[in-house]
């Protein structure tokens, strides 16, 4: 089987400004998770996908079709912008059955389409509201409605978890994981919150500043993270006996003390080791810890290793 | 792959007009709509007494030149008899207004008065007004025949109602004469007083002195019905010009035109059009017929309101009288809706600044060429509008109206209009098609 999505040294300039650059992509299928920070790039490619961005250079495809100007690609691809959604004056079920005919059904057909899809993402019962009234949860869903109207092959989604309540995130999750399971259909959406892609998909592609920093399964993401020193700040009045015990260990590359805040950043080397073994000294010293957390948690703090790898 | 283009095009032209109605835009389209009406009715509420006591409303030239004299002289003259009157009684009537003396000398004169009176004339009704005059005849004859001295006097050149190509005369008797002469006179002159040269004229319009010096040997006077007639024609050709065809039309499809595009984009929701199996040309064509859709209908119901507003007003004796001249500027204002409409979607295309180039663009070009520069006529869109007026199926006086108000060009105005919404559909679709919209979004 040939891949979903093919880029080959694919670049997009905004002027002098990079977009992405030098992206080399191929998506076998399934449920991929765009990952990468704000600003990173992800709705570059993902517009350059759906063929709304002219690439600068190289060349992508997209289920063997080049998407830039080519309406027809929308008939296995279906989209959901990261826009918010302002056709306030109608109500979803308006919204959705004049879609369907914008896809191309029939009046009958289009009713029918629009109804399954309201299924599909949970909404139903409130189908008949104006979109207006809305949360902005539920205009996520309507949007993702909208993009499964015609039962695509390929569904590219960008953001579209933002503003989701956790009913609503998990109502989506389900579905996008029957959805593939239909076979012969694959998800590509983008994220900046790692927790988020993990939920739904093990597949990562990592973008930052237009460049695919690593593609792969997330336990190799994973390793590869552990590779590279954990910034782990722990707050303690006992902060100065505790990083002159923690600055011998074997996993611990560095020390910081933050004397004004009564704390230290400690730079560990195998932060799942050093989170074992923490517990036990402060145990051992018998000291109250206030706060602890990495800095490392953060999403663009793995984007900084991987930029230095 | 045609029925399902159907049901795509009717999906974007409800989404689309559904985004039209919702729009503050709309609202001020029916406001901007009802003021053509609304200074009809100004207009009315301004002339009405002399509306009502027959005063003359003269928007072009004689309308007496092109009668078939012979015809309506034995009609008249049955009519006459009818009131034991006859031809050869010379009369002399009053004015009875302000006391003046008014004499049309002669019935054989009478015969030569407005064309409408025809059509009193063949219902077997002597209007009202003439009989008025013939009772109150005085038995002194006025002036032979064929030696009526008409003095024409002028005056008000400024004014709205001149801009509106609408000029108010009174007949009055003066001295052994009759005077013709617009109300309000600041300046009078008597051409036939210097020899009969007109060269006191000059700094009138050219083609007041023409008609002024074909038609000084006639006289208007007509009934008040005739005259509100003539009121509802004159107002409804100067409205139509002016407030339909050069201003609200332009105005009005700049405003819808020029946001065709650029409105959704900046809403966020042109990406829900762009992302579906629909190619880009059609999408261009289904949003122009949206436009075309609401804006159709909404200058029909106001040219419509304003003619019947008019002729309500007036007594609606002439009411059905001259559809053809309602139907006429319908007509070009539907042309003109698709001419304007794919012009400024260009503007609102390739202009950051659209609505405000497109401003401009009508206030210079359109209504400065357009009336300043003869030559330069032919460029603007509104001058092919007016062409499309067929002049020749409508009533004599009608046409006489549209000859001073409207460019008389013929020509190929429909084709070139043809031209200007084919050109800016295709070149509408290829720059979509290769315009990248989320470029301007940014990543």
């Amino acid at each position: 089987m040939s891949p979903v999505i093919v880029a080959r040294q694919l670049g997009k300039w905004y002027g002098d400004i990079v977009g992405i650059n030098g992206v080399e992509l191929e998506m076998e299928g399934g449920i991929v998770g765009l990952l990468g920070p704000n600003g990173a790039g992800k709705s570059t490619l993902l517009k350059l996908i759906t063929g709304q961005l002219r690439p600068t250079r190289g060349t992508i495809r997209v289920l063997d079709e080049v998407p830039w100007g080519n309406s027809k690609i929308f008939e296995k691809v279906g989209y959901v912008p990261e826009n918010d959604l302002v056709y306030a004056h109608l109500s979803g079920f308006q919204f959705l059955h004049l879609m369907a005919q914008m896809y191309g059904y029939s009046g009958g057909e289009a009713r029918q389409r629009a109804e399954r899809a309201l299924e599909e993402v949970g909404m139903s019962s409130h189908q008949n509201k104006s979109i207006a009234s809305y949360s902005k949860g539920m205009r996520q869903r309507i949007k993702v409605a909208r993009a499964i109207l015609h039962d695509p092959k390929l569904l590219i989604l960008d953001e579209p978890f933002t503003g989701m309540d956790p009913v609503g995130r998990k109502h989506l999750m389900d579905f996008f994981r029957r959805f593939v399971q239909q076979g012969e259909r694959h998800i590509l959406f983008s994220s900046h919150i790692l927790h988020e892609v993990e939920a739904l998909t093990h597949s990562f592609v990592l973008i930052h500043k237009g460049k695919i920093r690593a593609v792969g399964e997330v336990d190799e993401i994973r390793s590869l993270m552990n590779r590279f020193p954990h910034r782990i700040y722990l707050q303690t009045a006992s902060f100065r006996e505790l990083g002159s015990r923690l600055v011998f260990w074997e996993e611990v590359r560095g020390v910081e003390i933050v004397a004004e805040k009564r704390a230290i950043v400690v730079l560990a080397q195998n932060p799942s080791r050093f989170y074992q073994r923490l517990p036990s000294l402060i145990v051992e010293l018998g000291i109250e810890v206030e706060e602890i957390f990495s800095e490392d948690d953060n999403l663009e703090a793995v984007f900084r290793y991987l930029v230095k790898k | 792959m045609m029925s399902r283009i159907i049901f795509q095009l009717r999906a974007l032209l409800v989404f689309e007009l559904l985004r039209l109605v919702k729009r503050r835009q709309f609202f001020l389209t029916l406001l901007l709509l009802l003021l053509p009406t609304g200074v009809g009715v100004l207009a009315f509420l301004i002339e009405r007494e002399d509306i009502e006591r027959g005063v003359v409303y003269a928007f072009s030239e004689n309308y007496i030149h092109e009668l078939d004299e012979n015809k309506l002289t034995i009609r008249l003259r049955r009519a006459l008899e009818r009131e034991g009157l006859s031809l050869s009684d010379e009369v002399e009537v009053e004015v009875v207004e302000k006391g003046e003396r008014f004499v049309p000398s002669s019935p054989e004169f009478l015969g030569k008065f407005s064309l409408q009176y025809i059509k009193d004339l063949e219902r077997g009704v002597l209007p009202e007004a003439i009989l008025q005059v013939l009772r109150k005849r005085l038995g002194r004859p006025f002036l032979g025949k064929g030696k009526e001295r008409i003095f024409l006097s002028y005056g008000r050149k400024e004014g709205w109602f001149f801009f509106l190509g609408m000029f108010k005369f009174k007949l009055i008797k003066q001295g052994d004469g009759i005077s013709l002469y617009r109300e309000k006179v600041n300046l009078y002159q008597d051409p036939f007083a210097n020899d009969g040269r007109v060269w006191r004229l000059r700094d009138l319009q050219r083609g007041w002195q023409m008609r002024f010096k074909r038609q000084h040997d006639s006289l208007h006077w007509i009934s008040p019905q005739i005259s509100g007639y003539f009121f509802q024609q004159g107002v409804f050709v100067g409205i139509g010009k002016f407030l339909f065809l050069q201003l609200l039309l332009p105005l009005l499809c700049l405003l819808y035109a020029t946001s065709m595009f650029r409105d959704e984009w900046e809403e966020g929701t042109l990406v829900y059009l762009l992302t579906v199996p629909f190619s880009r040309f059609w999408i261009v064509v289904g949003k122009y017929i949206g436009v075309i859709l609401l804006l159709t209908p909404l200058f029909f119901a106001s040219l419509l309101l304003l003619f019947l507003t008019l002729g309500v007003l007036v007594g609606g004796v002439f009411l059905s009288a001259d559809f053809s001249l309602f139907f006429e500027f319908a007509k070009s204002l539907v042309f003109g809706v698709f001419a304007y409409t794919a012009f400024f979607m260009l503007f609102g295309l390739f202009l950051k600044r659209s609505t405000v180039a497109g401003i401009f663009y009508i206030l210079l070009i359109e209504l400065g060429l357009g009336s300043a520069l003869v030559a330069l006529q032919k460029l603007t869109i509104s001058y092919h509008i007016a062409n499309l007026i067929q002049r020749e199926h409508l009533p004599l006086h009608s046409r006489k109206l549209l000859k001073e108000v409207l460019y008389e060009g013929g020509g190929n105005s429909l084709t070139l209009l043809v031209g200007v919404v084919v050109v800016g559909l295709v070149v509408s679709a290829v720059y979509l098609r290769c315009k990248e919209w989320e470029v301007e979004r940014g990543a």
